[in-house]
């Protein structure tokens, strides 16, 4: 009786994923001191919609992408893949990443946008002055 | 050897004859730290503010020394005492009589010696064309040495009433030694003296004339007989400062460079603010309202600065567009809360950009859209934070959406002008990529 039970759990966890499910993809999107983004959105070039990216650890993670025209985009190990990361106040960067079959895991650092070192030089507010009317000519 | 080393030596006594000479300065080398005129007005000393400037050198806010005419300080670019150049001839407050150069009585008319040879009074009448005449210590002293124009062998004898015109006017040397007057005597504008026994004509010194507006030669009306005067001359004391404080607000120029330099008087202060309840003309507000201003930033003071200014913007006048660029940067440089500030105010600057040219123009107009950028991208990511961190509502996200696309327009423009006028681009494309999410949007 045991030994049927076993084999059935055995049977069960040996079953191969579907091929039309898709490999799991997680981008984890982090800044320069290693601390979770939680504005960062990651889009596929092709893509119309953004996706959120979790906001306590900055993750984002499918197995399937919808294009606009209707069609779905299934991750498959071997694709190659091109995703935008951006977020405000920081430079998006755009990436391209080989699936594989397992463990598909990308960690991606965002850097600041930086202002320009150089300062805005301001005007000077001048007085008011009173300015001769211009002669009309007859 | 010994020839090698005698050549040596040679080389370097001729090397030392050349360069020394070359290296050594002339008293010429220091003219422009010692301008003889110093003054706005053209004088060559005066009071400006509280300070006397003459050519000696001056010192700047850190007590640097600078040169007397610099309006500017060299190191840090703050204004000098003769900063404006629109200041009139300054009042001189000191005390009247007693202490100033008194003349010794006048001579009886004798036949005039050749060797002194006496030049018209400098100061005979005041003239209608210095209607704030400065009294100020009689320089004559400077014009006692006896100028040696008239030689001793062939004196002319002068007659002893006055003539109506002086001897000679012709700006041409005279055949005969007579003493002549220069070719361009200004009219002198300090005290008169007592009528003079011996007219005769004289040259003036040249430190003591009004030389900026008065041209044609001012016939001596009173002269005097200058070497007699120049003996018994006394020091007279420097202007005191004035007793009682001048808190009048009528003429604005004369009250400016104080404003510059945040120097105006409480009781200034208020007879401007005053004036400004009071008035009717917004022209006349304007004038009033830059003067605060411009006294507020003298001082330094950020808080009374903002103030004034965005009384000026909301209530009298926001047609100057340098004066929105300035209130629009200050508000930059604070937090989100003043960013839509900066966005409108940059606008309005925008609008009458058209009053600025050339580089100016470009850099401004630059300037202002990185402005409006840098604002609308802070506000969307607070509202980007706030809608992922703490309140994930439909409001906040709408919010986080309407600024992103804000931002997206404003760095586009930004991105736009950039590239139109030769000009940085690098952080007008990483926020409008940033906030489009598509490199496309921008580079197209």
């Amino acid at each position: 009786m045991m030994l049927v039970m076993f084999a059935g759990v055995s049977v069960a966890q040996a079953k191969p994923k579907s091929p039309d499910e898709g490999v799991p993809v997680k981008v984890i999107v982090k800044d320069a001191a290693s601390a979770p983004v939680p504005t960062a959105v990651v889009r596929h070039p092709l893509e119309q919609d953004r996706h959120r990216v979790n906001s306590v650890d900055g993750s984002w993670e499918t197995n399937v992408l919808y294009m606009p025209d209707g069609t779905e985009l299934r991750f498959t190990p071997g694709q190659t893949i091109e995703l935008e990361i951006s977020a405000p106040g920081y430079v998006t960067q755009v990436f391209q990443y080989q699936i594989k079959k397992r463990r598909n895991v990308v960690e991606l650092k965002l850097l600041k946008i930086e202002n320009d070192v150089e300062q805005i030089e301001e005007p000077m507010i001048t007085f008011g002055r009173d300015l001769p009317r211009e002669p009309v000519e007859e | 050897m010994r020839m090698r080393n005698g050549m040596v030596a040679g080389i370097v006594v001729v090397a030392a004859a050349v360069s020394l000479p070359a290296l050594a300065g002339g008293w010429s080398s220091y003219n422009a730290a010692f301008p003889g005129f110093p003054c706005g007005d053209g004088w060559t000393a005066c009071r400006a503010g509280e300070q006397v400037v003459t050519p000696g050198m001056s010192r700047d806010s850190a007590g640097r020394p600078v040169p007397a005419d610099a309006r500017i300080g060299w190191f840090d670019l703050k204004p000098t005492a003769v900063f404006s150049p629109f200041s009139g001839l300054s009042s001189y407050v000191g005390p009247v009589g007693g202490e100033l150069a008194v003349a010794a009585p006048a001579p009886a008319p004798v036949a005039p010696t050749p060797d002194p040879i006496e030049r018209p009074d400098p100061s005979p009448t005041p003239t209608a064309e210095t209607p704030d005449p400065i009294e100020r210590p009689d320089p004559v002293p400077v014009a006692t040495s006896p100028a040696p124009v008239a030689p001793p062998a062939a004196p002319v004898a002068k007659p002893p009433t006055p003539p109506p015109a002086p001897v000679a006017t012709s700006p041409t040397p005279p055949a005969a030694p007579v003493a002549k007057a220069p070719p361009t005597p200004a009219a002198p504008v300090t005290k008169s003296p007592p009528p003079p026994a011996a007219p005769v004509a004289k040259s003036p010194p040249p430190v003591v004339t009004a030389s900026k507006s008065t041209p044609p030669p001012a016939p001596p009306v009173a002269p005097v007989p200058t070497a007699p005067v120049a003996s018994s001359m006394k020091p007279v004391a420097p202007p005191s400062a004035p007793t009682t404080a001048d808190d009048t607000c009528d003429d604005l120029v004369r009250i400016e460079p104080l404003a510059m330099l945040g120097q105006l008087r409480t009781g200034q202060v208020k007879c401007v603010e005053g004036r400004i309840g009071g008035e009717g003309a917004q022209t006349t507000k304007d004038k009033l309202s830059r003067v605060l201003i411009a006294n507020a930033e003298g001082k330094g003071d950020k808080v009374e600065w903002e103030r004034l200014v965005k009384r000026h913007l909301e209530d009298i006048d926001r047609s100057d567009p340098d004066m929105c660029f300035k209130y629009a940067t200050q508000l930059s440089r604070g937090g989100t809360g003043r960013a839509s500030g900066v966005i409108r105010w940059s606008d309005y600057a925008l609008d009458n950009k058209q009053r600025w040219s050339g580089t100016t123009y470009t850099k401004r107009v630059y300037s202002l859209y990185r402005l409006k950028t840098e604002a609308a991208n802070k506000i969307w990511t607070e509202a980007e934070e706030v809608f992922a961190t703490k309140e994930h509502t439909d409001e906040n996200e709408a919010k986080a959406a309407k600024w992103r696309g804000q931002t997206k327009d404003f760095a586009r423009e930004w991105l736009d002008y950039a590239k139109a006028s030769g000009q940085d681009t690098k952080s007008a494309l990483a926020i409008c990529v940033s906030a489009a999410g598509n490199r496309a949007f921008c580079e197209g």
